[in-house]
Parts: C-alpha cells; sequence; structure tokens
C-alpha cells in the first residue's frame, strides 16, 4: 500500500472518530449538505418516474401485439417508428383504410384486430360530459396490457361499457346505467378502467357500438409470427400506413433513416444553451451557500483541534498531514451527508408517489431513480463538503505548533492576496453589469456572479474593518465586534453567506418588480373590469347556449346575459369568414379587403366582425367608443369603426369567402348593409383597441352573406362586477355541460410574480437565519472561556445574552447591510433589458425597486435573528472550569 | 564517547513583542550522547520550554547551529524536519499527549503511519513499544479510558517508537502524582540506558536526580552545569519505596 494511501487511511480514520465525538457539528454539517442533495434527489425521482419513455409506454400503447398500425394516406408517410407518430403525409387516406385490407399486406398467419377512437357525449346529472371513447375487440388476448381493470371488467357484447373513475364518479358506476350520445343510448356500467400512465376521462366499448363514435380513427393491432422488422415497416410506410412495432421500436434506427431532411427538424434536443447556464447558475449558487454555512462549522472544529494538530505535528506530521486530517473531515461528513441524502430523496420520492397520486390527477410511471443523476447530485455534495472544509484545512496547514501546545491563540496573520484578488473580481463584476444592463440578461447574470464570489473573497477583510468600532461600544457589543474580527475563519464565512443570499434576493426582487412594473404598465384589459365572458368549444348548439345562459344567470344573477355572434371555426381544413369591402372597391377581395385606416396596431378582442346590440356593445367596449356608435345599433344600423368602408348612401359591403387549407379564397356571396362610421378610438400604449371592425345589429343578422352563431357570453361589469365565488360556480358547472365552456373575468393587472416574490422573501430569510444564527451558536461556544473570566471579574449574568444578541446584529446586519449594497447593481442593470419595449435598446424601460422586499430581508430578518437569539440563549455566566 | 545525538552551538532565540524584544535563549551550548539522560532545570520563564522546542525542531533559533545525528536542522526544509521528528526524535509533554480519538495502539503507531508505514508493520512496532513500558495491555483502550500515568506511559512508547532514539520530555510528571512520576522516570531511564539520549525537563530536583546531568538556565543562559550524579536509586530510601 502506498504511503499516500496510509496517511490519508490515517486522516480518514481520525475524522470519523471525530465525527463520532462532536455529533453536534457532524450533523450540523450533515443537514447544511444533506437537505439540499435530498430535495434535489427526490425532486428528480419524482421527475423522472412521472416522465414516461417511449420503452414504458411500448406495452401500453401495444398491449400483446406485436405490431399496431395506422392507416394514414393512401402515399408515402414519414412516421417515426419507435412510437408511430406520422411526421409528413402528403393527404389523408381516402378511402380509409380497412381491416382486410392491412391483413393482406402481413406475412402469412399474422391476425388483426380492429380498434376504434374518437369521443362520444356521457350523460351525466349536470347534462353531458365529452370523454375519449374506444370501441375494442374485447375477446382477443391483444388488449391485454392496454388497460388497467381496477372494478370489474371490459365490455364484452353490444350495450356494455366500463368507463374511467372520474366518468364512474360523475356518470354511472359499475352495476348502473349510463346514457351515450345525446341520442341517450342506454347502456350498463360492467368496469371501472384505465389506460396506465393517462388520468383522462375514458369510455370503453365493444366493437360492435362502435357506430356510437362519431368520425371514429381506426388502428389495426396485429399479432405478426416473426414480428415485423425495420425493412418490413418502411413497406408499409411507402404505402401510407404508419406502424408501431415492438421488435423496431426497441431497437429503432437513427433519426436519419425515416426523418426527411427537407423536414429541417430533429428529434434530437440540441440543448437550449440559456437553460443549461441558468441550471449552472442555479447550482452553482447553490454549492456557493452551502459551502459558505458548513464552512464555520469546519472552522470551529479546526480550532477545537488546535492541539491535536499540534501534537500531530510535533509527531513529525507536515504541513499536508495537518491539512489533509482536516480535508478528510469535509470528505467523511460531506460524503456521507451525501449518501443519507440520496437515499433519503429517493425514499421519500417512492413514498410521495402514492400520495400524489391518490390527491391529484398526476399519474406516474414505473418507478425510475435516475442513477446517474443520483451520482452526480451525490458527487456535488461530496464537493461541496470539502470545498467547505478547504480554507479551514488551509489554516490548520499553518498550524504554529508550538503556540498551540502552549495553548496560545499565536499572532492572526492576514494575508493581502485574498482581498485584492475579491476587491479586483468584484470590480469586474460590476462592470460586467453595468454593460450586460445595455440588452444582455446573461452578462448580468454572470457579472452578478462574479460580484458575489469577490466580496464573497474580500469578505474576511471586510469584517476585519470592523475592528475599530469595537473600542466605542459597551463591553457586549465590543466582545462581540472583537469576537467576530479575530475569528474570521468562523465570522466571514456566515456574513459572506447572509451577503449572497441577500444579494441575490435584492438583485431578483427588483428585476421581477421591475417586470410587474412593466406589465402593469402596458397591460390592456380585454373587457371592462368585473366584466365576465363565457366561451364555448366547437360544434355548440344554440340550445347548449340557452344552457350556458341558464348557468349564467342563476350563478351570477341580476345581471343581463349577452350574446355576442359572429364567424364559428370549425375543425377542418375548409373555412368561411366574412370579409369587410373597402368602399367603392371592385377588384378581387385581396385588394380589397378593408381594415381600419391607422399607422399603428389595431387589435380586437371578437374578430373581425361581431353580431350585437348596443346593449351588447357597451358590456365589451372600452372607453372611447362614441355614444352614436350604440344609437346606430339601436336603429338598426352595423357601426364601423374607422373610414373607408361606408360609403356615401351610408352602406358597407361584407362579403363571405371560403378559404380550403391552400390559401386560395372562393367569394361566396357579398351583402350591403345600412351603417355609420364611427372615429376609431385613441390607441394607448399597444395601440387601438376594438371589440371588432365592424359591429352588427341582431336584426342585420339574416342579411350576412354567412349565417353566424352565439361564440361568447357577456355579463357583469365595473358597476356589478361577477365575484370570484360566481366565477369558481359558473366553472364547475361549465364543465357539466356539452358546450364545453369556460369563463374568464377581467379583474385588471394581476402580480403574476407577487407570489414569487414573497416565497423569495421566505428562502432568502431562513437562509439568512440559520446563517446568523449558526455563526451566533458557535461564538457563543468559542467564548466560554472568556464568559468565565467575566463572571470571576463581576459581569453581570445577561452579559452573555446581550453578547450572544451582539453576535446577531454583527452576522446578520453587518451580512444583510452588505447584501443589499452589492444586490442593488445588478438588480437595476437586469431591469433594463427586461423592462425595454424593444429588447434592450433602452426604450421605455421601468425601474421598480420593491423597498418592502429589501427592507424585509435586510433589516427585519436580522432583527428576527437578533431577537430569536435574545430569546432561546440563557444569561447566566459559567463557572469557571478547566478547559481540555 | 560516541557523537552526540544532540548538539546546540551557540544558539540564540529572539522573540519581537512589538517594540520589545524577549531573549529566550542566548548562546546556549549543550550535547548529549547516548545512553545519556540530561535534565534542563530553571525558574519560570528561563527558556526550557524554548531549548526542547528548539531542539526538536519545532522552532527556530534566531542564530547557532541545532544538530541530530549529526544533521544540521536549519538546512533541512520543513518537511524535512518534520521527517527527522517522525524518525529520530520523539516528544513527551506535561499532559494532553495523546490524540483521543485514537487508540493507545494507534497513538503510538502514529509517527509511523504518517511515515508512511504499511498498517501491519506499524501496529507490531507499536505493540512492541507499548510491551516496553508495560502497558501493552491497554492497545485497544481510549486515552479517556486510561489513568494520567497510563496515557504519559502511551506517550513515551510514541516517542520511543521505531527507530527514534532522541527523547524530549518536557514536565512528563508534572500532572502525575508522585509515586507514578517515579514510575515514568523510571522508564525513561532505562530507555535511555538502552541506547537512547534523553532531554528532561523540570523544576523539580528530585525529578533531576534521575539524570546524567544537569543543566541549570537562568534568563536563556545556562549559569551551571553539574556533573553526573549518583544513580538515582541511590535517592530511594532502604528497600526501594519512596
Amino acid at each position: 500500500m502506498s504511503a499516500w494511501l496510509v496517511r490519508w487511511r490515517l486522516a480518514l480514520r481520525i475524522a470519523r472518530r471525530d465525527a463520532r465525538r462532536h455529533p453536534g457539528r457532524t450533523l450540523l454539517v450533515v443537514l447544511m449538505v444533506g437537505l439540499p442533495v435530498l430535495v434535489i434527489t427526490g425532486g428528480d425521482t419524482l421527475f423522472r418516474t412521472e416522465d414516461v419513455d417511449a420503452g414504458e409506454e411500448l406495452s401500453v400503447r401495444l398491449g400483446d401485439a406485436d405490431v399496431r398500425i395506422t392507416g394514414e394516406s393512401r402515399e408515402e408517410i414519414a412516421a417515426d417508428p419507435s412510437t408511430g407518430t406520422v411526421w409528413a403525409k402528403a393527404a389523408a387516406a381516402d378511402p380509409a383504410w380497412t381491416r382486410d385490407e392491412v391483413t393482406g399486406l402481413l406475412p402469412d398467419g399474422s391476425r388483426v384486430v380492429e380498434s376504434r377512437n374518437s369521443w362520444l357525449y356521457v350523460g351525466t346529472d349536470g347534462g353531458y360530459a365529452r370523454v375519449d371513447a374506444y370501441a375494442e375487440d374485447t375477446a382477443d388476448a391483444m388488449i391485454e396490457g392496454r388497460y388497467e381493470v381496477l372494478e370489474g371488467r371490459l365490455p364484452e357484447r353490444a350495450g356494455e361499457v366500463a368507463v374511467s373513475p372520474q366518468v364512474a364518479e360523475r356518470a354511472a358506476g359499475p352495476g348502473e346505467q349510463v346514457v351515450l350520445t345525446r341520442d341517450d343510448v342506454p347502456a350498463e356500467v360492467v368496469g371501472v378502467v384505465r389506460r396506465p400512465f393517462e388520468s383522462s376521462d375514458v369510455v370503453v366499448l365493444p366493437l360492435t357500438d362502435a357506430g356510437l363514435l362519431t368520425d371514429a380513427l381506426s388502428r389495426f393491432y396485429a399479432d405478426v409470427p416473426g414480428g415485423l422488422d425495420w425493412p418490413a415497416v418502411q413497406a408499409l410506410n411507402r404505402r401510407g400506413l404508419a406502424v408501431l412495432s415492438r421488435e423496431v421500436a426497441q431497437d429503432p434506427p437513427p433519426e436519419s433513416a425515416w426523418l426527411p431532411a427537407e423536414l429541417g427538424i430533429s428529434q434530437v434536443d440540441g440543448g437550449n444553451a440559456a437553460e443549461t447556464a441558468v441550471i449552472a447558475l442555479v447550482v452553482a449558487s447553490l454549492v456557493l451557500e452551502v459551502v459558505l454555512l458548513a464552512g464555520p462549522a469546519f472552522a470551529v472544529g479546526v480550532r477545537r483541534q488546535r492541539r491535536d494538530l499540534a501534537l500531530i505535528g510535533a509527531t513529525g506530521g507536515s504541513a499536508g498531514d495537518l491539512r489533509r486530517i482536516v480535508l478528510a473531515n469535509g470528505v467523511v461528513l460531506g460524503g456521507g451527508a451525501a449518501v443519507l441524502g440520496a437515499a433519503a430523496g429517493i425514499g421519500l420520492a417512492a413514498a410521495a408517489i402514492p400520495v400524489i397520486e391518490s390527491r391529484t390527477d398526476q399519474v406516474f410511471g414505473p418507478f425510475d431513480v435516475p442513477v446517474r443523476d443520483v451520482l452526480l447530485i451525490a458527487a456535488v455534495g461530496l464537493f461541496a463538503g470539502l470545498a467547505a472544509a478547504w480554507f479551514p484545512a488551509r489554516q490548520a496547514a499553518r498550524t504554529d505548533v508550538v503556540d498551540a501546545l502552549a495553548g496560545r491563540r499565536g499572532q492572526v496573520r492576514t494575508s493581502w492576496r485574498s482581498p485584492v484578488f475579491g476587491l479586483v473580481t468584484a470590480a469586474a463584476g460590476l462592470a460586467l453589469v453595468v454593460l450586460g444592463a445595455r440588452g444582455e440578461e446573461l452578462a448580468v447574470a454572470g457579472g452578478a456572479v462574479l460580484l458575489v464570489i469577490g466580496m464573497v473573497t474580500a469578505t474576511p477583510w471586510l469584517v476585519g474593518l470592523l475592528a475599530p468600532l469595537a473600542g466605542r461600544l459597551p463591553i457586549a457589543g465590543r466582545l462581540a465586534v472583537r469576537d467576530a474580527t479575530r475569528n474570521r475563519s468562523r465570522t466571514a464565512p456566515a456574513v459572506a453567506a447572509v451577503m449572497a443570499t441577500v444579494a441575490g434576493v435584492t438583485a431578483l426582487a427588483i428585476g421581477s418588480a421591475s417586470d410587474s412594473a412593466q406589465a402593469e404598465r402596458d397591460y390592456v384589459p380585454s373587457a371592462p373590469l368585473g366584466t365576465a365572458r363565457v366561451y364555448g368549444g366547437m360544434e355548440v348548439t344554440e340550445a347548449d347556449w340557452d344552457a350556458v345562459a341558464a348557468v349564467v344567470e342563476r350563478e351570477a344573477p341580476g345581471r343581463p346575459v349577452h350574446r355576442l355572434q359572429g364567424n364559428v371555426w370549425t375543425n377542418s381544413t375548409v373555412q368561411d369568414e366574412i370579409a369587410v369591402v373597402a368602399e367603392g372597391c371592385t377588384g378581387d377581395l385581396t385588394t380589397c379587403r378593408w381594415f381600419p385606416d391607422t399607422s399603428g396596431t389595431v387589435m380586437t378582442s371578437y374578430g373581425e366582425l361581431v353580431v350585437t346590440d348596443a346593449a351588447g356593445l357597451r358590456a365589451i367596449a372600452r372607453p372611447g367608443v362614441p355614444e352614436e356608435a350604440y344609437a346606430a345599433l339601436d336603429a338598426g344600423r352595423a357601426v364601423v369603426f374607422g373610414s373607408g368602408a361606408v360609403g356615401d348612401a351610408g352602406r358597407i359591403a361584407v362579403s363571405a369567402v371560403e378559404y380550403d387549407g391552400t390559401g386560395e379564397g372562393t367569394l361566396l356571396g357579398t351583402a350591403e348593409l345600412p351603417a355609420v362610421e364611427v372615429p376609431l378610438p385613441a390607441a394607448g400604449r399597444q395601440g387601438v383597441d376594438l371589440p371588432a371592425f365592424v359591429v352588427v345589429p341582431a336584426s342585420l343578422a339574416e342579411r350576412l352573406p354567412l349565417p353566424v352563431a352565439t361564440t361568447t357570453l357577456v355579463t357583469g361589469g365595473p358597476d356589478d362586477p361577477v365575484t370570484e365565488a360566481q366565477e369558481e360556480r359558473i366553472g364547475e358547472a361549465l364543465a357539466a355541460l356539452p358546450a364545453d365552456g369556460s369563463i374568464t373575468v377581467e379583474r385588471g393587472w394581476q402580480d403574476d410574480l407577487a407570489l414569487a416574490r414573497l416565497i423569495l422573501v421566505l428562502v432568502g430569510g431562513a437562509l439568512v437565519l440559520i446563517a446568523t444564527l449558526t455563526a451566533t451558536g458557535l461564538a457563543l461556544t468559542d467564548a466560554r472561556p472568556d464568559f468565565a473570566t467575566l463572571a470571576a471579574v463581576g459581569a453581570a449574568p445577561r452579559t452573555r445574552r446581550s453578547m450572544a444578541m451582539a453576535s446577531a446584529a454583527v452576522v446578520g446586519g453587518g451580512g444583510a447591510l452588505l447584501g443589499v449594497l452589492v444586490g442593488l447593481a445588478p438588480g437595476i442593470a437586469v431591469a433594463y433589458p427586461l423592462t425595454s419595449t424593444n429588447y434592450g435598446t433602452g426604450v421605455d424601460p421601468v425601474l421598480a425597486v420593491p423597498w418592502d422586499v429589501l427592507a424585509a430581508v435586510g433589516i427585519a430578518v436580522p432583527l428576527v435573528a437578533v431577537a430569536v437569539t435574545g430569546v432561546f440563549v440563557r444569561s447566566g455566566l459559567p463557572m469557571s472550569r478547566r478547559m481540555t | 564517547m560516541s557523537a552526540p545525538m544532540l548538539l546546540l552551538s551557540g544558539v540564540t532565540r529572539e522573540h519581537r513583542q512589538g517594540d520589545s524584544v524577549v531573549h529566550a535563549l542566548r548562546g546556549v551550548d549543550l550535547a548529549v550522547h547516548p545512553g545519556e539522560l540530561v535534565a534542563v532545570m530553571g525558574p519560570s520563564g528561563s527558556g526550557k520550554s524554548t531549548l526542547l522546542h528548539v531542539a526538536g525542531g519545532l522552532d527556530t533559533p534566531t542564530a547557532g547551529e541545532v544538530l541530530v545525528e549529526g544533521r544540521d536542522l536549519a538546512t533541512l526544509s520543513p518537511a524535512q524536519v518534520a521527517a527527522v521528528r517522525r524518525r529520530s526524535i520523539g516528544y513527551v509533554f506535561q499532559d494532553l499527549n495523546l490524540l483521543p480519538s485514537l487508540t493507545a495502539l494507534e497513538n503510538v503507531s502514529l509517527p509511523l503511519e504518517l511515515d508512511g508505514a504499511r498498517g501491519g508493520l506499524a501496529r507490531r512496532a507499536a505493540r512492541d513499544a507499548l510491551d516496553e513500558v508495560g502497558v501493552g495491555h491497554l492497545a485497544g483502550r481510549f486515552p479517556d479510558d486510561m489513568s494520567g500515568g497510563q496515557q504519559q506511559r502511551v506517550a513515551i512508547a510514541r516517542a520511543l517508537v521505531g527507530p527514534r532514539r532522541l527523547l524530549l520530555a518536557d514536565e512528563p510528571t508534572g500532572a502525575l502524582d508522585s509515586t507514578t512520576g517515579e514510575e515514568v522516570l523510571r522508564v525513561l531511564r532505562a530507555r535511555c540506558e538502552a541506547g537512547a539520549a534523553g532531554v528532561l525537563v523540570t523544576h523539580e530536583a528530585r525529578h533531576a536526580a534521575w539524570a546524567d546531568r544537569v543543566v541549570f538556565l537562568r534568563d536563556g543562559v545556562v549559569v551551571d552545569q553539574s556533573g553526573p550524579v549518583a544513580g538515582a536509586e541511590s535517592l530511594l530510601p532502604v528497600g526501594g519505596e519512596a
């Protein structure tokens, strides 16, 4: 065994024994290092388990089948062989593929079953709910694995269904009757099922009832003797069939083998450089914080070990041996904490999964421990422990053996290199921050890191600057300041931890407050305050809207409910649209289509044309719509915002256009309407804000060249706002209706970042408290001999408590003040690119300094630390005793 | 007579404290040969401990030479001086000699392990040293589980384990009762008679009586040296009891 190894074994042995002899210090370091490892490992494990990859999903997608086939086209397609997802196809299959056709293309002896998938309405207590529906050949064994039967069984004959747990709760459970489709076709629920790794609402029917589904998509599951290899899959792709083959999916070909190059896209995640940089920044900040918080514990350990280290020196240990012994503490404690934290994180994640699944809709995949990630996280934890022990180890190597053996402190030597390096680095960081204010957030972030690192390095020197203050303070304060300046190896890391934390909170708080201030300045309400708008899904009938209106009137009574009508968009490639024609223009619609004449931006909330009455317009319009508009609607005339569309005869022309998905439009017809032109409202920061270009009264709706339908219901307003409770009740009631409706209420600008800032203050405040109380506790322990002397000379018992509170004020208050000063520059700098309208050119930036947040972390938290110290530290000086 | 194990020639040690200079040692000459036990006596502040620190390479003289087994410590690097302490010099202090987190065996094998000796080899040598001082049965005990006298014996074993032949003891009986102290000195004496060289700092004449020579220090200067004394046993009452 080499000499180097022997020396390390000795050092590790001493470190292990010391860890057991000083359980308090051991626990402190293990918590500092282990807790972040636990949180990150647990979070990563939950994330990886929740993220179901293609391999895990294969058995769900295929069940017991070898192959799944979908008839996408009658021409060649490009499809991902590991998932069966289609990436390129010319046109949809017409006619649709049949089971016999698919069977004919597979090897002899293959067996094929069909599955059909779409949606249908299921009757519930409140009306109908739209759910995903699967019609399956449940008698065939190939279905095994595609459904998880939680209760009962899969349907076997016509008139039977199995439902998901959510549908069972809302509609009917096992043994009960349920109605399907709007025709109320009765069916018996025979089981409760779930598609693995999914939480959606599902109904499963036998294949014989597939006719109940609307526009169902067919899938074919095949049992192929010998499986289907990649050449066979490619052959089917050339015929227009997308294939998921178990054999190929388990060992898929490279992307270049199936993804057409002309698409210019790739599934390979090239990574996001900015995202990686942010993650690296967060990890580095976390490691720095751990090092600064755990460092004092190692520093105090070196102080206590001083005589032992001197003995080792006297016995023949070199400076390197002494350094190695302290570093071994970092290895033992950091490594132990990392292992414990990682194991606990994985265990907690395993315990949390069933709890999360039972209380939320979240569904997890197979338990997945990300071994590589865990090893990396544990390695970072070990590194943090080593880094925390590094500076104390260097100090140990400089132990003056003679002084230590005699029990003397020895001269406190300070190096000039560290503060110079620190200040130079901080200055460079500040320069980078200032330069970054011109539009580079990453430069500001990088400069902030340098600034903090520089100040951390210079902190021991900065703490030393407090020394002259000591003489002017009363005894408790004088002791605290002298203790802080003479024990900088213990004090400086704690002050630096507070400083770094508060600087980060300050910078982030200023950036987010400025961002919020800009959002508030630039916010454009989409409706008058307190106005509720209810939107519907696709293919909603007027009868459905009647049911929605009834819900709104019931839950938010006493307010008129206005209907807005307009173009209805469908889920197909062919779309019909109403366009306004410019006055006197006789060319094709490409040149004659009219838009309001303004140099700036014009925004509409309800499209180009909306049908409603004067009361409806008043409910949705912002200030600036002239009264003549409402009078025109009452008089049965259309209102046009802006000039150029209404002719001298007081009429506008509107045309119906059909778009077929290729960009070409076909004119279907034109109509003329009586109309009034009103001036555009004044433009705001974002441009002109209109409800629509043209508002047509309901009395003219039948004259439009295309039929219109209800698109939105509107109720409430500034004088009678819809409350949050009413909004919630309407939302719940809408969920039970077939209209697939949703409600939104204009409540003005909401500060989305307020919660984040609050969390920032709480987390930052907690870290400041931990650092301050840790340093204070260690200072009290170190000061025991001094307290004994104080007792001997007659000091008051409260001196101990006073000194502790003063220590807390030095560390917490000094560090926080420094942190606010350090954080101001990056905070102000990042506010400029974040809030500049034109992204960094400096146009219209907003700077908002959240003084309440700064006061909280800079003043209130240190005061809390002082108060907590005063409450929990006992007064009373110890009796003099022999110190070993 | 063989070459001295330890030779101090004109050794001076000054400490600067602000504007004042403290002369801990002034022109001290001392030679200690193998088989010889030399006692150093003097009042508090006379430089006894400083002499021991300089002799063991823990402190650097302001002037003069320090030779250990013929090697001038001033010509060695700090790492080489540490190696000399591992291989040639053994220290015993008044108390708190042992590392509390190591067993007696491990404390004794410490200099060997610091020197890179394999575990088995180091432990065998350590066990031999413990047996030699009569505390082999304490090998597995931690210092907290031993009496003061037992700890000092273990410390002496560590000071002499392996090839070390120069023993420096700074008031090794200061924290012990008189009987235990006598036992410790008996071990020291026996080791010197077996070929080691020893320097014993003490302020008690009865302990100095165990030495072959006594050097008297005052204000850092050797003011007197006595010749070889009668054997220590001559100081004991008839029957060998104190």
